[in-house]
């Protein structure tokens, strides 16, 4: 009767030290972890990890108080902080590390996980230890952590100088030494095969030469281990870009070119941005654009290493529209570190017309200007007639207050100060006595005069 | 006389501001555009219509689709609409503007605008260009031939595409240049970056000239002078 009794009085009396179980994770799965558990081989500056998980089992809640791992080499990754409660069926996850940094044939260790032990055993990996000088140091080489060579210029080159070491108590011998990736050359200093005896070593060098901007990458292949290689390639800086118009002052309607110079030639290949802009106020003017190579007011150049001049596509300059408003045309050139900007002053002019006609009309006289005022302010136009001799007729000028026209007209145009107008002046009797017509403009920067204009 | 002609100066007389128009192209797509503002301060307008083939006399525009003919004003208002035969087509506008021509290429058939009717009119060669009222440029064998009315005559070293303006110039091609021949015969050679592959007649005194990866707008009012166009916003 005793004997039947006792299991059944002993799992009620330690209900919380069994409902807490520790599993090794392998993928979905998980296995109740051995009482001896073997975290295998690992090189020397690498690492082993292990996924371990403790689940509570039980019906009621149930708390994690001890867990700890003793022994060189061997450590807890992401564990839990302690006291760990743990619901009913609610688990927590943390990894046990083997990260050998000496060679040896066996590696133990004791986890402890509340009152239960389990011995970890492990080895380093029977080959040379590699080591990689930082800092005046030599270290493990990590096969997952890899070693960083930084940043160097493209163009330039840096030396990383690497050990191989035989902490073995045999000798050993590595057929395959070699350096992968375009950017890394190497090993330098020293060839496969590689024959070391107990506590020899051998040095080598692995050079890092980027030849482009940007991360790269490259391995380090020791024997069956590849160990990776990293380094940025760091573009040497971008002279001072310069905008440069032709001609160098252009004025209001008239198309220029540009380009954008470095004093000195280029050490470095990249992209850039040019872009214009309009300080006019609040008038608009589509035809402020580059025209070539393509248009609008934003274009990429490129830059080769040697260059003194940008490239836009094919071309080394582009041409651009200076509109008809006055103001600033503002250019930015952006590279690099570098945001130049060159402002062209577009002053304030008289207006200028670029198309006059006079013409008989059916009982009328008419007058066809085309133009532009940069002002966007055109007050007054004075049509001065001239009769057949050539001489003005005496009544002088006949003259037209445009203020409002003119600031309506503007104000809903995104041509800038172009405009076209036609001044028609009814005529009864024989118009042939006027034989010709002159037209002033008056904005406040001044009056402007067409030429006589024959009917 | 004169002082009552004067008296009959209205002093308000100016009767319209607006922004000055040039005409009209194509894009390579065939996308109509309007262009408006300036020499040397263009706006380059997108249009919904795809055209074959376009011209402007600055006043209206004549747009030839695949199966209309339609002639707008300056403003790009409709005006009036044909049916056409398919493919392109080529125009000449009288000198006053009044009047038009339009050459389908597809019926070799001439007619007379804005009526539509067919005039009798069968060149030998293909049809390069039209002029106002009966002249024409055509290609026999790889050759560009001037007719003037009964008079043919050979255009030596000159190349497709071409055009004839209504005041009786002619702009032609040479490699990568245009040609623009006065009604005196003499010349003014024009070079561009490429040859040029389409000229129309874009609006009064301008022809449009499209070479290479630009477009280009070739000012005939005075001294002929050559201007980038730029691309539309799109």
């Amino acid at each position: 009767m005793i004997p039947r009794l006792l299991p059944l009085l002993l799992l009620a009396a330690a209900p919380v030290a069994a409902q807490l179980r520790l599993y090794v994770v392998d993928g979905q799965t998980e296995q109740p972890v051995p009482a001896l558990l073997d975290l295998g081989e690992a090189y020397v500056g690498d690492r082993n990890d292990l996924r371990l998980r403790v689940r509570n089992t039980g019906p009621g809640r149930a708390t994690i108080d001890r867990l700890s791992v003793s022994g060189r080499d061997f450590s807890l990754q992401s564990e839990p902080t302690i006291p760990h409660p743990l619901a009913p069926d609610a688990s927590v996850d943390f990894r046990v590390r083997f990260s050998p940094q000496n060679y040896g044939t066996s590696f133990s260790a004791v986890l402890t996980f509340n009152t239960t032990t389990v011995l970890l055993v492990a080895r380093a990996a029977a080959v040379p230890t590699l080591l990689v000088e930082t800092g005046g140091r030599r270290v493990p080489a990590s096969t997952l952590d890899g070693v960083p060579f930084g940043e160097v210029k493209t163009g330039g080159t840096t030396a990383v100088r690497f050990h191989l070491v035989n902490e073995t108590p045999i000798t050993a011998t590595l057929s395959r030494l070699e350096v992968r990736g375009t950017s890394f050359q190497g090993p330098i200093g020293l060839a496969p095969p590689v024959r070391l005896s107990p506590n020899a070593s051998a040095a080598f060098d692995v050079a890092f030469t980027p030849s482009s901007n940007g991360a790269q990458e490259g391995w380090l292949l020791v024997g069956d281990r590849p160990v990776k290689l990293t380094g940025v390639g760091v573009a040497p800086p971008f002279p001072k870009p310069i905008v440069v118009l032709e001609p160098a002052t252009p004025g209001n309607n008239s198309a220029a070119r540009l380009s954008v110079r470095f004093g000195v030639a280029s050490p470095s290949a990249g992209s850039g941005t040019l872009e214009l802009a309009v300080r006019a106020g609040a008038a608009a003017d589509d035809a402020v654009q580059f025209v070539s190579p393509t248009s609008g007011r934003r274009l990429d150049f490129t830059v080769a290493a040697g260059d003194t001049v940008a490239a836009f596509g094919d071309r080394r300059e582009v041409v651009f529209q200076t509109g008809t408003v006055a103001g600033e045309l503002v250019f930015t050139a952006k590279i690099g570190q570098w945001s130049e900007t060159f402002v062209l002053p577009l002053n304030p002019a008289p207006v200028e017309f670029t198309e006059a006609k006079a013409a008989r009309a059916t009982g009328a006289l008419e007058v066809n200007l085309t133009g532009f005022d940069n002002t966007r302010s055109l007050t007054r136009l004075a049509f001065t007639f001239f009769g057949r001799d050539g001489a003005p007729l005496p009544q002088g000028a006949v003259t037209v207050d445009v203020t409002g026209d003119f600031s309506r007209y503007f104000a809903s145009s995104t041509l800038g100060g172009a405009f076209t107008l036609r001044a028609s002046f009814p005529v009864s009797g024989d118009s042939s006595a006027i034989s010709a017509v002159e037209v002033e403009a008056t904005n406040p920067a001044g009056a402007a005069r067409s030429k006589r204009l024959s009917f | 006389m004169s002082r009552l002609l004067l008296l009959t100066l209205l002093v308000s007389a100016v009767s319209a501001q607006q922004a000055p128009r040039i005409g009209v192209v194509r894009d390579d797509s065939g996308r109509l555009q309007r262009v408006v503002g300036l020499a040397g301060s263009f706006v380059v307008q997108n249009d919904d219509l795809h055209v074959l083939a376009a011209a402007s006399s600055g006043r209206e525009a004549i747009l030839k689709t695949a199966e209309e003919l339609i002639i707008t004003d300056g403003d790009g208002r409709r005006l009036t609409a044909l049916s056409a035969p398919p493919g392109p087509a080529n125009f000449a506008f009288a000198k006053d503007g009044s009047a038009a021509l339009v050459w389908f290429a597809s019926t070799r058939e001439l007619c007379r605008l804005p009526s539509g009717r067919p005039l009798p009119w069968q060149p030998s060669g293909e049809v390069v260009a039209i002029g106002w009222p009966n002249r024409a440029i055509v290609r026999r064998e790889d050759r560009l031939w001037l007719l003037d009315g009964a008079i043919e005559v050979p255009l030596q070293g000159l190349e497709a595409p071409a055009a004839l303006l209504a005041d009786g110039r002619i702009v032609a091609s040479r490699g990568a240049s245009v040609v623009v021949i006065g009604l005196d015969g003499g010349e003014r050679e024009i070079f561009l970056e490429a040859n040029p592959s389409r000229l129309e007649v874009m609006g009064e005194q301008w022809i449009a000239i499209a070479a290479g990866d630009h477009s280009y707008a070739l000012r005939l009012s005075s001294e002929p002078t050559v201007y980038l166009l730029p691309r539309s916003a799109q």
